[in-house]
């Protein structure tokens, strides 16, 4: 069994115009300490997907597995309680609380979950221990994003999931990210889901899950990635 | 075409925005009726009192002769030659004291001489039944709790003989509900009041009036120094041993009504302040919120060619629109609350029906400085948003960064505090226009809630008074709407500007319960704050109000109270934030995913 596993999983929405189909029979399975990006254009179903993975929303159809766990069957709490202690968010803007400091807004994290880690320590790893006591006006782009990774892998989540997270950022700032994003999948040994519409990305990648139109075009197996700094776009 | 397509939009910032706009009306109306009910007291008391002093012809000074024979033709023609013949009456009082078997005075009866026919000073008004016609008929003055009236057909013997009562009267002077001393001995009240419609035989009362009567003005400071000077000149020629001199002054009724609208008058002012900055602080929140709404359609007419003033010009439009819908609606209510706090003062005197319609300065001047200060704040504060260039108007606007408040330099504090009373008490301290506000608001409401429940411990305690009853209850109502209607108004600014942090909150997996928490624990850190703050203060108004009333005391409130009235400003607090759970929960987790707005 593996550790990620999608089945028939459809999503759809009943607009005025009829039923419409975000996601159209998509079945993958992945495992642990992978690092896969899921590709395609704006519009194919990627957030939909994402949103599905990480518990913010229920599948019409189908089954979603983790670690044994049936997603696709929770009610509203449940869900709650999935995303508190299995999911770890980065988002693309960060989304850090602006009064509090880089060190309590990883604690934002770590105080709702059981088995966190020391959010100093997280921090510490992600390259900001000397600043730990600033707030969000006071980091730069690439420093707000390490907050962001740092309160995501604090809670010690099962599932690291990924939405455009260099989508704000510059260039070498972007690829820094994208490298301690990797690194935390081999080091930790965490299912790490990024998704993005950045072709170039796909070379570093484990998997590559490819979407269009709510379908799957192609699920690629890399058997030698690229490390980032060898990539260019 | 282009006009065209502006005033359109001018007009969908009324449908798209049309809860702000009833907040707007809804704190205008609340603020004016209150400030204008409790404010236009005061002149209507005075033109009543006015009313009276001038219909009735109201002496000026009553002169009482001290020797049994009365006063000495010296003395009358002095009088007459002050004030003119006209302006004098002469009278004949005296007081019955009835005995008991065992010679213990029962009670009092005052008796006066009037020839009703002559009778052009002190006019007495009928209440019921009609002047008497015959020899053996009397009128009575009104009952009171103090003073015993008699029923009209009743039987009064006087000296032995039998009068018939075929008429109540209200005697200007005795307008006081309050006992009124004998003066044949001044330790005993007055139990009864009657008139007889004959020439005196006797004169030992002198009613003078000043010839004019235009000085009065409700006791002005004019009348005040006239009176003052003829007093003195009047006693010097009778001499205190033969006469007592007695102005409007010392009588109980008229000059204490005109003290007590005075007071209520000061009150008045109290309240138009608090709730003028109240409703500044509400409009300019909502405006400032809106302005940062609409930066972009801002920055697009900019882009356009509109002027900053012609693109400001709407929402001062709009504001307008809700500040003048505001203030008519507070006609009503004002009206009502001065014609409720009018008829209180029935309890302590007779008053006449309450005047309904007045020259409402008060209304028109709270009106007047309402409007003009909320247009002002809407004019300046879009004009510093619209100030801005486009690139910047199109750019959202940076969120007010966290910064270290004073409370984290006591470090074995804020050590103990958990994080989310950090952020708490930090956002409590960034927003501190916010911070006043609610402060402010929960304060005056929780004094007002006291005060409402303090009168009405008292007035069920002293079993009298119906009409501080329905006082009481309108402070509460009020009060407690508009405590409910600040926090609404202000969660509901917090909630919309806080979307994204809410929706972050979600996606971490916050519950329910947590993530209504995170916004709502300050709004009840301030209500506390509010609510204990407005219990001292409450005490103190409560003092003043009791004073100046003369009505109740801080001894008679219940325990109880005490407690009962911040927590019903907390309950209301917390029921307001309640309408909005739904709100915070409805909050889409996509909104974490978006783009910056």
């Amino acid at each position: 069994m593996s550790f990620l596993k999608l089945e028939n999983v459809c999503k759809e929405y009943k607009t005025a115009a009829g039923v419409f189909k975000a996601l159209d029979d998509i079945n993958f399975e992945l495992e642990d300490g992978e690092f896969v990006i899921i590709l395609g254009p704006s519009g194919a179903g990627k957030t939909t997907l994402l949103n599905l993975l990480g518990g913010m929303d229920s599948a019409t159809g189908g089954e979603i597995v983790l670690d044994d766990k049936i997603i696709s069957s929770m009610n509203k709490k449940r869900l709650t309680q999935y995303r508190r202690e299995d999911i770890g968010f980065v988002f693309q803007f960060y989304n850090l609380m602006p009064n509090l400091t880089a060190v309590e807004n990883v604690e934002l994290a770590t105080e709702i979950c059981k088995n966190a880690l020391v959010p100093a320590q997280v921090l510490s790893d992600v390259g900001l221990n000397d600043k730990l006591k600033n707030f969000p006006a006071q980091l730069s782009g690439g420093e707000q994003q390490r907050v962001s990774i740092a309160r995501a892998i604090a809670k010690n989540p099962k599932l690291l999931l990924c939405d455009e997270p260099t989508g704000a950022l510059d260039y070498a700032t972007g690829k820094v990210i994208l490298r301690l994003l990797h690194d935390i999948s081999k080091t930790n040994k965490k299912l790490v889901i990024v998704v993005t519409h950045n072709q170039a990305l796909k070379d570093m990648a484990d998997k590559v899950i490819c979407i269009k139109n709510g379908r799957i075009e192609n699920v690629t197996v890399n058997s030698s990635p690229m490390p980032i700094e060898e990539i260019e776009w | 075409m282009v006009m065209k397509a502006f005033g359109r939009s001018a007009f969908r910032l009324f449908t798209k925005h049309l809860v702000r706009l009833i907040t707007i009306i809804a704190i205008v109306t609340v603020s004016i009726g209150i400030t204008s009910g409790i404010g236009e007291v005061e002149g209507r008391i005075k033109s009543t009192v006015n009313d009276i002093y001038k219909k009735q012809n109201v002496s000026d000074f009553y002169v009482k002769s001290k020797r049994t024979m009365g006063f000495t033709a010296d003395e009358l023609n002095y009088m007459a030659e002050k004030f003119g013949a006209e302006n004098v009456m002469l009278s004949f009082c005296y007081e019955i004291p009835s005995v008991d078997d065992n010679g213990i005075i029962k009670d009092v009866t005052r008796v006066y001489y009037f020839d009703f026919d002559n009778s052009y000073i002190n006019k007495i008004m009928l209440l019921k039944g009609k002047l008497p016609s015959a020899k053996n008929e009397i009128l009575s003055e009104r009952g009171t709790e103090e003073l015993e009236g008699y029923a009209i057909g009743e039987t009064v013997k006087i000296n032995g003989q039998n009068f018939t009562v075929c008429g109540i009267v209200l005697n200007p002077l005795l307008i006081s509900k309050i006992e009124e001393p004998s003066f044949t001995d001044p330790a005993r009240k007055l139990d009864h009041v009657i008139y007889f419609d004959s020439e005196p035989q006797i004169v030992n009362d002198v009613y003078a009036v000043l010839s004019d009567r235009s000085m009065f003005r409700s006791f002005g400071n004019g009348y005040e120094k006239q009176i003052d000077r003829l007093k003195s000149e009047i006693s010097d020629f009778m001499g205190g041993e033969n006469a007592s001199v007695l102005s409007l002054y010392e009588n109980s009724g008229l000059y204490a009504i005109v003290s007590y609208a005075e007071k209520v008058g000061l009150i008045g002012i109290v309240f138009v302040v608090f709730f003028l900055l109240v409703t500044m602080l509400v409009v300019y929140a909502n405006m400032a919120r809106l302005y940062d709404e609409e930066r972009g359609q801002l920055a697009c007419l900019k882009t356009l060619g509109y002027s900053d003033i012609s693109i400001v010009g709407r929402y001062t439009l709009f504001v307008f629109i809700g500040t003048l819908l505001g203030g008519l609606l507070a006609l009503p209510l004002g009206m009502g609350l001065t014609a409720l706090i009018y008829s209180s003062f029935n309890m302590q005197y007779t008053m006449p029906p309450f005047p309904g319609t007045g020259h409402m300065v008060y209304y028109l001047m709270t009106f007047a400085a309402i409007m003009l200060s909320t247009l002002l704040l809407t004019l300046f504060s879009g004009l510093k948003t619209v100030g801005n260039k486009p690139v910047t108007l199109l750019t959202p606007k940076a969120p007010k960064s966290g910064k270290k408040v004073i409370i984290e330099r006591i470090g074995f504090i804020w050590k103990r505090l958990s994080f989310k009373y950090k952020s708490t008490l930090r956002n409590v301290l960034l927003f501190k226009s916010r911070f006043f506000m609610t402060v402010i608001s929960i304060i005056g409401s929780t004094v007002l809630v006291l005060s409402g429940l303090g009168l009405l411990d008292c007035t069920l305690k002293y079993g009298n008074a119906s009409s501080l009853v329905a006082i009481s209850a309108a402070l509460i109502v009020f009060s407690a709407a508009l405590c409910a209607l600040v926090i609404y108004n202000l969660t509901n600014i917090n909630v919309s500007e806080r979307n994204r942090e809410i929706a972050t909150l979600m996606v971490l997996g916050y519950h329910d319960r947590e993530v209504t928490g995170y916004i709502f624990r300050e709004i009840y850190i301030m209500c506390l704050i509010g609510a204990l703050l407005g219990v001292p203060l409450g005490l103190g108004f409560l003092s003043f109000v009791f004073d100046l009333v003369s009505f109740g005391a801080i001894a008679d409130i219940n325990w109880w109270t005490w407690i009962l009235a911040p927590a019903i400003t907390m309950l209301f607090g917390f029921l307001s934030t309640m309408l909005l759970r739904r709100k915070i929960l409805k909050t889409d987790m996509n909104a974490s995913l978006k783009t910056l707005e």
